[in-house]
């Protein structure tokens, strides 16, 4: 993440009310903040009302919030207080352990992906394999993997505690290691096709 | 090797988000060439992690964002008063975060750098332009950007310049009209402070006595920032400037002070050959007139304290300027080759 950018965004949002600025700092965060409340909302709808009354919210105070020294941090806690204000409303007395964890899986059509430098059939397979985490540890692994959280703020903003994210992470990578070697095994790739294809791709 | 399975995850983890120790990347980089398949495994899911998943790609609606920023901008609070006030609460808070700005940057500079390298083998050179004493210089940079240099002053940019920021590094006095590129923010640096300035005309002064550095801002707005604030808590970090403000940023205390000016005229005419004194002191008008002519004073005594001088030249001679300095208050001058003596009125007993 780079913060010099972010800075730059929020500079230009809070003292020029810059219109581009402000979409691409909403580009940057959006679909990771939605991914991340479809965890508590189970609906990418609800997950995407969530998300945007968090952003109407930080623009509104954007003159405040200008300084925010991570911002990425500040505004997963902001959803997740979102998220379960949103289930509070659901239900009176709401725990994290009533959570439906089964229920967050959501399926995306395929999609052409640009710039990707792994062949586009290994890197949806490993997304798969992603996926087929159990959910809580798919989404550590999200947040923290993909999404460069680190282990305290992914602890701090699921109520868990270091020890076990770092037990879910490496549980995670077990699981996507044997899947890539299946997937290799399978397809035969040998280390010379491997390094043709690096070579090739940068 | 014996790797207990677990652990090799936990330091593969780790290494994925950038925290495995000195020891764990070196147990992880003796499991990766211990088999052609350990190093295809962790360049695949290193890989992974840095391309990001394309369902994020898939989410993204231009609706969303703009039901957010209509809905946003309808009821934008403003609290512009308490800004001078929350920085200096925030410092503390705030100086972590430019630490890592600052090492961001660092970084980011460290990339180009490379990436130049591999490219084409040309290393990014250091422009130089110096205006000597008694000799101003109009500048104009590659972006589009005008800078009047003032005599005795150094601007500095590298040969990279306008790739991402504009960034030009000053010693002495420069008039900066900034051409307006939201994409890339001009900077201009001297010693710890950085000017931030997205489209403005500004000026710059680093030649104050005390060491002080002094921006006077004529258009636009400008963000000043202490870049090493981060090294001392407490340390008042940043300033923005609106139109007709003058800051002065103490170097040896760290300190801003800002005050409104009438009339930038005062602090920015002297791009137009103007030499001008506003109720200035005898060591700043020493100063100026130095620069300004390429010359070398000698007195014979200080004059009052409570001396001032206020007048306004265009493109004077020095001979005129010092009879209007002699009218005032009685003083007598030589001028001899590059040395000015002034000769003071002997003090009433």
């Amino acid at each position: 993440m780079d913060k010099v950018y972010i800075h730059e965004l929020l500079y230009r949002i809070s003292v020029k009310d810059d219109e581009k600025a402000a979409r691409d700092l909403f580009t940057l965060f959006h679909p990771k903040l939605v991914r991340f409340a479809v965890f508590y909302t189970a609906s990418i709808h609800d997950a995407n009302d969530v998300v945007s009354e968090v952003f109407i919210k930080f623009f509104r105070r954007i003159k405040k919030n200008h300084d925010i020294q991570d911002l990425q941090f500040y505004l997963y806690k902001a959803v997740k207080n979102q998220c379960l204000t949103y289930l509070k409303k659901q239900r009176n007395d709401f725990s994290l352990d009533d959570l439906d964890w089964d229920n967050t899986n959501y399926n995306y059509e395929t999609h052409n992906p640009e710039n990707q430098l792994i062949n586009q059939e290994l890197s949806s397979k490993i997304e798969e394999a992603i996926n087929n985490l159990p959910p809580k540890r798919k989404m550590i692994y999200k947040m923290v993997i993909i999404d460069g959280l680190k282990y305290k703020e992914a602890a701090e903003i699921l109520d868990l505690s270091v020890k076990t994210i770092e037990n879910h992470l490496a549980l995670a990578v077990k699981d996507l290691r044997i899947e890539v070697l299946t997937y290799l095994k399978s397809n035969d790739m040998t280390l010379k096709e491997l390094n043709t294809f690096y070579k090739n791709n940068g | 090797m014996n790797y207990s399975d677990n652990n090799i995850d936990k330091i593969i983890s780790k290494n994925l988000s950038g925290i495995a120790s000195d020891k764990e990347e070196k147990i992880l980089k003796d499991w990766i060439l211990e088999s052609n398949e350990n190093y295809i495994i962790y360049k695949i899911l290193e890989q992974s992690a840095k391309d990001g998943l394309h369902e994020a790609k898939l989410l993204i609606t231009d609706e969303s964002f703009e039901h957010v920023w209509q809905k946003s901008i309808s009821k934008r609070q403003t609290s512009k008063s308490q800004f001078s006030y929350r920085i200096l609460k925030a410092a503390f808070v705030v100086a972590a975060s430019f630490l890592l700005i600052l090492a961001s940057v660092f970084s980011y500079r460290q990339i180009i750098l490379t990436n130049r390298v591999a490219q084409s083998k040309d290393q990014p050179i250091i422009i130089e332009r110096i205006s000597p004493i008694g000799q101003k210089t109009k500048i104009f940079l590659p972006d589009g950007s005008s800078v009047w240099l003032n005599a005795d002053s150094k601007l500095q940019y590298s040969s990279d310049f306008n790739n991402k920021y504009r960034t030009v590094w000053l010693t002495g006095e420069a008039y900066f009209d900034v051409k307006s590129d939201l994409e890339k923010p001009f900077q201009v640096k001297s010693g710890n402070v950085a000017i931030i300035a997205y489209g403005t005309s500004f000026n710059v002064n680093t030649y104050l006595g005390n060491q002080e550095l002094e921006v006077v801002l004529d258009k636009g707005d400008l963000l000043i920032e202490n870049l090493f604030s981060s090294l001392i808590p407490g340390m008042p970090l940043k300033a923005r400037l609106n139109p007709g403000e003058r800051a002065i940023y103490s170097l040896k205390n760290s300190e801003f002070k800002i005050e409104a000016i009438r009339d930038t005229y005062n602090y920015t005419c002297w791009k137009n050959g103007i030499l001008s004194f506003h109720n200035d002191d005898f060591e700043t008008v020493i100063n100026k007139l130095e620069r300004w002519y390429g010359v070398n004073f000698s007195w014979s005594q200080d004059p009052a304290e409570e001396w001032t001088f206020s007048g306004e030249f265009n493109n004077e001679y020095l001979d005129n300027v010092l009879k209007q300095l002699v009218n005032t208050e009685g003083i007598s001058y030589k001028i001899k080759n590059e040395s000015v003596q002034l000769v003071f009125p002997p003090k009433l007993p």
